[in-house]
């Protein structure tokens, strides 16, 4: 066979550090090139000297071309065609290198004979890690619908000789691209608009589409070092922005060669798909990256011409036989690409979660040397489950599948009644119709509440609406929901943290049954408590996010500064979370911080500010985020709101002996078991083993009670008289301390701690580990049996046809008259759907109307008709007083002209119609600006802290 | 383990801080003591001088048809007892009037039909208003306010005995009255008396024996549902024949009470007739005491007086009452297993008077029918144990005619007699409170002249202000 002739085109900018081996590697080839011509653009290295000496010696006719550093590389291949044409040369074939893509001997001729024998038009090589490294880089490349460049391989896959079959293409890399110079030059080479990156793309694309084919020889290798991909060269092409050159190419190549029915949903989905790729780049804190994306498609579509004239262009090479379609990407591969993105991501978080005890065990391997220490995790129970194939097996043989399928099933059962609704059972006012009511009451700053008030929604207000919308608006679900899936994500916090402290104990970490029971206990202590039973959704909350909260505070005593940071953000978040729900729980950490920063003074352990920065970090992050609560609340002099938790007003109480017992009054399981608990904790401090761990637990309680004594006195001025401070955060604290004591004392009778006790003296403690296995073992029970579902609500007083009037307008409220002459008159106003739930701190916290209260007060004693007027200013249509109303008072209002009796269904309930018709700007005013720029600044302060809470990025050079 | 922290536990003290630290944590949750129940706030009423007050007098002839035995009645006199003086309103029939008071001194108001008399301010503690019969036999009625829930018991519905009830509104929206009666069976059925609406300013007038007729002795009980009323009943007894009829208003007891006392015995032939409701779900037996100014006795010939649960019982007491009142008797105390209603009636020399209990009162103020020449005395016992009572008798003018100290005894009365040209008697009495009547006529005047029997109700000076604020959400 004789063979074609061939010009190489060798396109080469500052790569001194890859030339030597590239020219090597062309002048070890099997079959030269006839002619070799080196196009430099610019060079400030020794590119030049390198080219002309290896032009010289070649077996080729060689050139060295010196263009401007401006030469873009299509431009380079126009100069080097122009060369040879203005030589009278008309090799058939046009061999591409870049300067640092280094061909295997074989890679010329291995080419031809692919391209001869497929009868293509373009053939490129097998891309192979530079310098000889077995990684693959690129078989042959296609686009996806959304610009990716998809090689079809996996990340870092290795060459084995799988994707050895020749086999056709849309595209393949310039670096080693065999082409028909006659198609090069009539499809016009590579276009100018794409200098740098994904110019082969586009030419493949258009090869196809003009009815050529590219196939890709996997037998020649070429070894390419991507440089200017990696960033390793910029020039004045590249930038400084290689992603936004890259994206800018890609998303060119879609919109020029695309069909033109696809452009208009193109253009879209174009849109679509940067911003969800600006926001999966910020959340991993890749923000330049995400400019770029931005900055690359505004680019684009800011110049619209561009694009038309390039479809132009391209419209006349068009043909029937176009092969591009079967070519292309398959629709489906950028959603499977979203969905490995997430497990990515899922991945990347649980390892970022990495505790703290994995790395001290690590630690320890690297300064004890592995001898002692197992591998993590493969405790004998696990190698013989590990053994198993199937999951039916291993699910029955498995006692923590049992355990957990009993305990979730006896939750169910316990939570029954649960899933019609808990709301407006027990501290659980009703939810509003909508979600959209509960972004309104976020958004506003002024609400449309009893007299009008200018109070800020609680915090847990958006959190609730971004629930409510995840649940598709069903804000009723979204808190059932929320009620019931408390218990067991507290179970799987708890399991996580007890596992991490068992491991930081012991290398072995905790028995799975300590570990079991541990999670059980704790996953019961709001449902023990009594506050779920009672509808303290703020207690429940807490008790799901705090084992989670201090899993994530174990991180800040890692010893890498930037997982220490991490830790900072997500203690941050989580703490955030809780205060949204129990403001008390910011105070107690503060308080917590405190004590913790005097022991370490005291004990002059203080640490430096870098070791704090992370919890200052932690401490600081609730306060921004809760920025539109606090800081309003405040402002309107009412900072009772901070020591109050979420849900009707008052707080639950707790007394001394209920706080031990972790009761809230007269609610809960038998006290019994909570004094159980207390005392199996004091009882754990006697193995010697485990007693400056159990002590630290007591510590931790010993804060608890420091919180009950500063804010067990503390009463909050609310409507209707006054409110002891919330003590659920202390009264949480304190059973996490005892649950984590008698666990840790358990893990020491298991004889997992490095200096174990004695086992006759282990012996001892048979009994009481027995009382503590029971407990969680009765709360479930009884839960299954009593709990049920939160107290169901009270029937309201209010006649229908007054509510739907209500809800109508809110400006036609509703005042309520309770109480008698004797003990006292209290009013409320109802208005829309009532007080729902997030209004009900707002209502509480609002300060009396003085001037409204006096006109009732008034209205009572010696009406008048000013008196109704002042009535209907106010946006009240009807006035009701439920039974058993006080005679003396009816009687009085039965006598005001301009109230009118208003029917009810119950004789002793009595109402009345005012008859002035109500102010329309009575209660509804403008928010002020102030507000939407404090909800605008959290939003963004929450997706910085969500940034800063992702994983942090593996190094780029580590990973390589 | 020494990188844990904590470093005297791991060397000599250790056991001083594992012991330490659960002392601290219940030493702390000690010193709070938990979250006890919020204190509840002060919400109890403020007693604050009365700023307002309405009375309404019946009209001349009780509205009843035809007209009942014996003369109209004259016209209304207001005064102010607190020695307050200004000016009042009196409305009656869309006509309103203004009244210039002057302390105690009486002032005539000239108005037809029923009058409502309104006063602020100083004025309305101690306004006090009646509208007795201006010639012949003492009666007539003190003018009251609206009361919610009263009795009158000892009512007729037949065609010798008849009540005819006056409902008056003095509000401007509507008021509603539930009226239900008791008979010796029960409860009797009267849809009619049910929901009895009175539009604002006016006032209905119900005539039993034409809507309810009824031969027995009835209690009827007037409860407002809806807005305020002020109720009156003229009481008749006009026997079959030419014989003389006789008509009296009969005064309302506020609520049941296991102990009623009834002061005020008219002297004088004629019947006297004892009722007792027990409106309550028990039966009660009732004994009936002698109140004498020496003792307190259980009369021979009278039984124990059974009163099925929510019936009414009749009892003749005319040989007893005569014989005992002959001997000194001021009035009777009825002790019961049960909250009863009790009237005594009395047709004593042809004129038809009622004693009714009243509650227990510090102070209390009546005026009476301005007739020349007109006995009375007031009866007075003490509530709970002995205590001086004051008795103050005004002329027609205002002028302080007498005061007097008068020494109550609990078990005993006292009848004191007033000076013959009182037109205002106020009993005053520290602390300890007393029962009372003033008996016009009757022991010590001719029969031709009658009597009428005013119980001593509280006078209200002060009134209660409730608190007021905002309840919990």
């Amino acid at each position: 066979m004789s063979l074609p002739s061939v010009a190489c085109v060798l396109v080469s900018h500052d790569g001194a550090r890859w030339l030597p081996q590239v020219l090597a590697g062309l002048q070890a080839q099997e079959i030269a090139p006839t002619h070799l011509v080196a196009v430099d653009t610019g060079s400030k290295d020794d590119s030049r000297e390198l080219l002309a000496a290896a032009l010289r010696v070649g077996p080729w006719d060689g050139h060295l071309d010196p263009a401007p550093s401006s030469t873009s590389f299509p431009a380079a291949v126009r100069r080097a065609l122009d060369h040879l044409a203005s030589r009278g040369v008309a090799p058939e074939w046009i061999w591409l290198l870049h300067d640092d893509s280094a061909p295997a001997p074989s890679a010329l001729l291995e080419l031809l004979e692919a391209a001869l024998q497929r009868d293509a038009d373009i053939c490129g090589p097998k891309l192979r890690e530079w310098p000889s490294l077995r990684r693959l880089l690129e078989v042959g490349v296609t686009i996806s619908g959304t610009g990716r460049r998809e090689t079809g391989l996996e990340r870092g896959e290795y060459d084995q000789g799988q994707h050895d079959d020749i086999r056709e293409v849309l595209a393949v890399n310039t670096a080693g691209m065999l082409v028909r110079r006659e198609v090069l030059e009539r499809l016009g080479g590579f276009d100018d608009e794409l200098p740098i990156f994904g110019n082969d793309l586009d030419f493949g694309w258009r090869a196809a589409a003009s009815g050529h084919r590219c196939v890709v020889a996997p037998a020649a290798v070429v070894f390419h070092a991507e440089a200017a991909h990696r960033g390793l060269r910029r020039t004045p092409l590249t930038g400084r922005h290689t992603r936004y050159a890259e994206r800018r190419a890609a998303l060119y190549t879609l919109l020029v060669n695309c069909r033109p029915q696809m452009l208009p949903l193109l253009w879209l989905r174009l849109i679509a798909g940067t911003v969800l790729r600006m926001l999966g780049l910020l959340l991993t804190r890749q923000v330049g990256f995400a400019l770029d994306e931005l900055a690359a498609l505004l680019s684009l579509y800011t110049h619209p011409r561009q694009i038309h004239r390039a479809r132009r262009a391209r419209r006349a090479l068009h043909t029937e036989e176009s092969r591009a379609p079967r070519l292309l990407a398959p629709w489906w591969l950028p959603y499977r690409h979203g969905l490995d993105a997430l497990g990515d991501l899922a991945a990347a978080v649980s390892n970022q979660a990495q505790d703290v005890a994995e790395r001290r065990r690590l630690e320890r391997i690297a300064t004890e040397g592995g001898a002692r220490v197992a591998v993590r995790g493969k405790t004998p129970e696990d190698d013989e489950l590990a053994e198993e194939t199937g999951w039916l097996p291993r699910f029955l043989t498995s006692p923590v599948a049992w355990l957990v399928t009993v305990f979730v099933v006896l939750v169910l059962v316990g939570a029954r009644d649960a899933w019609d609704g808990v709301s407006g059972a027990g501290a659980l006012s009703p939810v509003p119709d909508g979600v959209a009511a509960w972004w309104q009451l976020h958004l506003s700053s002024t609400h449309p509440l009893g007299v009008g008030t200018e109070l800020p929604a609680p915090g847990y207000v958006p959190i609730l609406a971004l629930l409510g919308t995840a649940f598709l608006g069903n804000a009723e679900l979204a808190v059932a929901a929320l009620m019931i899936g408390a218990i067991p994500l507290a179970a799987l916090g708890a399991w996580r943290f007890f596992s991490i402290i068992g491991r930081l104990l012991d290398h072995r970490g905790a028995p799975r049954w300590v570990l079991g029971w541990g999670a059980v206990t704790w996953a019961l202590v709001p449902v023990a408590s009594g506050a779920w039973g009672s509808g303290r959704l703020g207690t429940v909350v807490v008790a799901a996010v705090l084992p989670w909260l201090a899993a994530a505070a174990l991180g800040l005593a890692d010893p890498a500064l930037d997982r220490r940071r991490r830790a900072g953000w997500r203690v941050g978040l989580l703490l955030a979370l809780m205060a949204a729900f129990v403001p008390g729980t910011w105070l107690l950490a503060v308080l917590m911080t405190l004590v913790v920063g005097l022991v370490g003074w005291r004990t002059e352990r203080l640490g430096s500010w870098r070791q704090w920065r992370p919890v200052a970090v932690a401490l600081g992050t609730p306060v921004l985020l809760l920025l539109p609560w606090w800081l309003p609340l405040l402002a309107n002099g009412a900072p009772g709101g901070l020591v109050l938790e979420a849900g009707r007003v008052p707080s639950t109480e707790v007394g001394a002996w209920g706080l031990i017992a972790g009761r809230f009054a007269d609610a809960g399981a038998p006290a019994a078991l909570g004094f159980a608990l207390a005392l199996v904790a004091l009882l754990a401090l006697v193995p010697a083993s485990t007693r400056v761990w159990v002590g630290i637990c007591w510590a931790v309680a010993a804060v608890a009670g420091l919180a009950v004594a500063l804010l067990g006195r503390l009463s909050v001025d609310i409507a209707g008289g006054s409110s002891h401070a919330s003590l659920a955060p202390s009264l949480l604290l304190l059973q996490a301390a005892f649950i984590t004591a008698v666990l840790i004392a358990g893990q020491g009778a298991s004889g997992r701690v490095p200096r174990p006790d004695p086992p006759a003296r282990r012996r001892f403690l048979l009994p009481v580990a027995a009382v503590a296995a029971l407990l969680p073992m009765v709360t479930l029970g009884w839960f299954a049996v009593t709990a049920g579902s939160p107290a169901p609500a009270t029937a309201s007083p209010v006649p229908a046809y007054m509510t739907q009037s209500a809800r109508a307008d809110v400006t036609h409220g509703l005042l309520l008259l309770r109480g008698s002459v004797e003990e006292g008159l209290s009013w409320t106003v109802h208005r829309g759907d009532g007080t729902t739930l997030g209004e009900d701190e707002i209502l509480a916290l609002t300060p009396p109307d003085d001037g409204f209260n006096a006109v009732l007060r008034t209205m009572v004693a010696e009406p008048s008709p000013e008196l109704v007027d002042a009535l209907a200013e106010q946006g009240i249509v009807y006035l009701l007083m439920p039974a058993p109303a006080d005679g003396r008072v009816a009687a009085v209002l039965d006598a005001t002209g301009g109230l009118v009796h208003a029917s009810t269904e119950d004789r002793r309930t009595r109402a009345w119609r005012v008859e002035p018709e109500p102010a329309a700007d009575s209660v509804v005013r403008e928010t002020a600006r102030w507000r939407t720029l404090l909800v605008i600044l959290q939003a963004l302060a929450l997706l910085v802290v969500l940034v800063q809470c992702g994983p942090a990025r593996p190094d780029p050079e580590e990973a390589r | 383990m020494s990188r844990v922290g904590l470093p005297s536990l791991a060397t000599g003290r250790r056991w001083l801080i594992p012991l330490l630290l659960p002392v601290l944590t219940l030493a702390g949750i000690a010193v709070a003591g938990g979250s006890g129940p919020p204190s509840p706030p002060d919400t109890a009423a403020e007693s604050v001088p009365l700023s307002h007050r309405t009375l309404a007098c019946p009209t001349a002839d009780g509205g009843a048809e035809p007209a009942p035995a014996g003369p109209g009645l004259g016209p209304v006199t207001v005064a102010n007892s607190a020695e307050a003086q200004g000016q009042v309103r009196a409305l009656a029939a869309g006509e309103a009037t203004a009244v210039e008071l002057d302390g105690a001194a009486l002032v005539s108001v000239g108005l037809d039909g029923p009058v409502v008399v309104r006063a602020r301010g100083n004025l309305a503690p101690g306004l006090v208003a009646g509208r007795y019969a201006a010639r012949g036999r003492a009666r007539g009625a003190e003018c009251v306010g609206p009361v919610a829930d009263q009795w009158f018991t000892g009512v007729g519905a037949g065609a010798e005995h008849r009540s005819v009830v006056e409902l008056i509104n003095p509000d401007a929206g509507d008021a509603v009255a539930d009226m239900t009666l008791l008979g010796s069976t029960g409860a009797i059925d009267a849809p009619r008396l049910r929901g009895v609406r009175v539009p604002g300013r006016t006032s209905t007038v119900i005539d039993l024996a034409a809507t309810v007729p009824h031969r027995e002795v009835l209690a009827l009980r007037v409860e407002v549902s809806r807005g305020r009323l002020v109720t009156h009943v003229l009481d008749e007894h006009r026997p079959i024949g030419n014989r003389e009829g006789s008509s009296d208003w009969l005064p309302g007891q506020a609520e049941p009470a296991p102990s009623n006392v009834l002061l005020g015995l008219p002297a004088g032939p004629g019947p006297r007739r004892l009722t007792v409701a027990n409106p309550g779900e028990d039966r009660a037996r009732v004994q009936v005491q002698v109140l004498t100014a020496d003792s307190q006795f259980r009369p021979t010939g009278l039984e124990e007086i059974d009163v099925e649960a929510g019936s009414t019982v009749s009892v003749n007491v005319t040989t007893l009452v005569r014989d005992q009142v002959a001997d000194g008797a001021l009035g009777l105390v009825l002790t019961s297993t049960a909250p009863i209603t009790a009237t005594l009636a009395s047709l004593a020399g042809g004129d038809r008077s009622h004693a009714v209990p009243a509650p227990a009162a510090t102070r209390a103020t009546v005026p009476l029918p301005d007739l020349p020449d007109l006995p009375a005395s007031v009866v007075l016992t003490a509530d709970a144990r002995v205590v001086n009572a004051t008795v103050i008798s005004h002329g027609r003018q205002g002028r302080v005619l007498a005061t007097e100290i008068v020494e109550l005894d609990p078990g005993v009365a006292v009848s004191h007699r007033l000076p013959r040209r009182t037109r205002l008697v106020t009993v005053v009495t520290e602390e300890v409170a007393f029962f009372g009547a003033v008996l016009v006529g009757g022991r010590a005047g001719s029969l031709e002249q009658g009597h009428l029997v005013l119980p001593l109700r509280p006078e209200r000076l002060r009134g209660l202000r409730p608190h007021m604020a905002p309840g919990v959400p």
